[in-house]
């Protein structure tokens, strides 16, 4: 199913797109991008702290729960893996369940996982960093200029196309950020993940303890598996998966970041903060 | 004949409307080239080419190039993506999408070392509608992998639907997909949360 409806919009997305090629409106953020050549492929991506907490905000509690299970089945296979007393009796791979899961996740899901990703890279080897506001780009990169910021807002679409909201004190931008997710929840929405600073501490309490503490656990069990030297010190100290992502947010500031399909319904996108700006 | 008008031929259509040449910033404005492509979740690299009337492209696994391939320290896969082709003539369309898994190393299972599945997918129209965002308005009847769909194809909504009902109780059989277009971008999302993805032109 997926293939059809692929290669028909394909076609019709193809033919229509000829028709509106014009410049992208610029960004409501200063994040700093970076373009470099690279030639090995970016790292895994893993959720970081702030990109979980804000995913763990954002769910509805009969997804929260879901969620919950199905790591609780992939630790248990993870851990008899990762045990050599043990032997991993099931059948496929531990993760199966929890990849089904993240295929059909909600969409803060997905846009949380594509901003994971500390570069974003073309196939010709364009890669994009991201760094918060006033940084300079690291040596090897450089900021991008010219033609390439068409092409570097693209492939960093859930940073270039972000919007920071500026609360009047910290509890008025939790109360925004709580509002916009809840908002977040309608199809027709075009808000993708809704992060600010008061995510992480939050998300280690109930209700969201369980499942940051499973996650948490998922990660530093699958990284064992992998090889991860510090794996096991990570699941033990319950330390969070290291930081990727480019989020350091200040107390009052609210980010937005966009659905995938705002990137042509900016418009519609930016109506929908306006409230709160 | 296949592949001598698909999406550039669909597009002759549309050039006075002032495809195919050059906007008023130089920018190109033509359809063939390579185009960037990203997802959600398609955690690699991966980009469409249109030339000369057919489409081709790939989307890369996050896992290619990457050690430790499904768990196995001793495994890289050197290749784990899917490439699809796309080619359409007047009331025709044909698409192929191929799974490709070339893994390197002492434990990598046998199936992964050089792994290659192709499906392909047909259709016809069977009514054409007024053309309006694009020449592909109308009913269109495909089959491919063993099942088959009635689409309809409306400007930017298509809507599928398996002629065979849902392969599950709880499996859908329907799904509508969305098109955007803005800024040099463009934008599919369906009713079926795994399939996402922006392209645009470089």
């Amino acid at each position: 199913m997926k293939a059809i409806l692929a290669a028909a919009a394909g076609l019709a997305a193809a033919i229509g797109i000829a028709l509106v090629l014009v410049r992208s409106p610029a960004a409501e953020n200063d994040f700093v991008l970076c373009v470099s050549r690279a030639s090995e492929a970016a790292p895994s991506q893993s959720l970081d702290e702030p990109l979980f907490a804000a995913v763990a905000l954002s769910l509805t509690d009969e997804e929260r729960h879901t969620l919950e299970n199905v790591l609780a089945d992939a630790n248990t296979r993870w851990e008899a893996r990762a045990n050599p007393l043990l032997d991993d009796l099931g059948e496929g791979q531990p993760d199966d369940a929890f990849d089904a899961w993240l295929a059909h996740a909600p969409v803060g899901v997905g846009v949380a996982y594509a901003s994971s990703s500390p570069r974003f890279c073309a196939t010709d080897g364009f890669c994009v960093e991201v760094l918060m506001p006033a940084l300079s780009c690291l040596p090897g990169t450089a900021s991008v200029t010219g033609k390439d910021l068409d092409r570097a807002r693209f492939l960093a679409w859930p940073f270039a196309h972000a919007v920071r909201l500026r609360a009047a004190s910290e509890a008025d931008a939790t109360r925004i950020a709580d509002a916009l997710r809840a908002q977040s929840w309608a199809p027709s929405s075009q808000i993708g993940l809704v992060l600010q600073a008061t995510d992480e501490a939050r998300a280690r309490e109930a209700p969201f303890a369980e499942l940051r503490e499973r996650f948490v656990r998922h990660e530093g069990l699958k990284r064992l598996a992998h090889g991860g030297a510090s794996a096991l010190e990570a699941v033990k100290n319950d330390a969070p998966p290291a930081h990727t992502s480019p989020i350091r947010l200040p107390l009052r500031e609210v980010l937005v970041l966009p659905r995938l399909e705002a990137l042509t319904h900016l418009e519609a996108f930016a109506s929908e903060l306006r409230p709160y700006r | 004949m296949l592949g001598r008008l698909s999406f550039v031929g669909f597009v002759a259509a549309f050039c006075a409307m002032g495809c195919g040449g050059s906007d008023s910033d130089g920018a190109q404005t033509g359809l063939d080239g390579v185009w960037d492509i990203t997802s959600y979740n398609t955690g690699g690299p991966a980009e469409m080419v249109i030339s000369g009337g057919t489409l081709t492209g790939y989307v890369a696994n996050g896992s290619e190039g990457k050690p430790n391939f499904r768990g196995h320290p001793d495994c890289t896969a050197t290749k784990n993506r899917t490439e699809f082709t796309i080619t359409a003539s007047g009331n025709s369309i044909t698409a192929t999408r191929t799974s490709i898994i070339q893994a390197t190393g002492a434990s990598c299972d046998d199936y992964d070392r050089d792994y290659k599945r192709t499906v392909t997918f047909t259709g016809v129209r069977t009514r054409t509608a007024p053309p309006s965002s694009t020449e592909l308005n109308g009913d269109w009847s495909i089959t491919g992998e063993g099942d088959a769909w009635e689409a309809t194809v409306a400007d930017y909504a298509v809507t599928a639907k398996s002629k065979q009902g849902p392969k599950r109780p709880d499996a859908k059989d329907e799904d509508t997909l969305n098109i955007g277009a803005a800024g040099g971008v463009i934008t599919i999302s369906s009713t079926d949360p795994g399939l996402k993805f922006a392209a645009k032109k470089r």
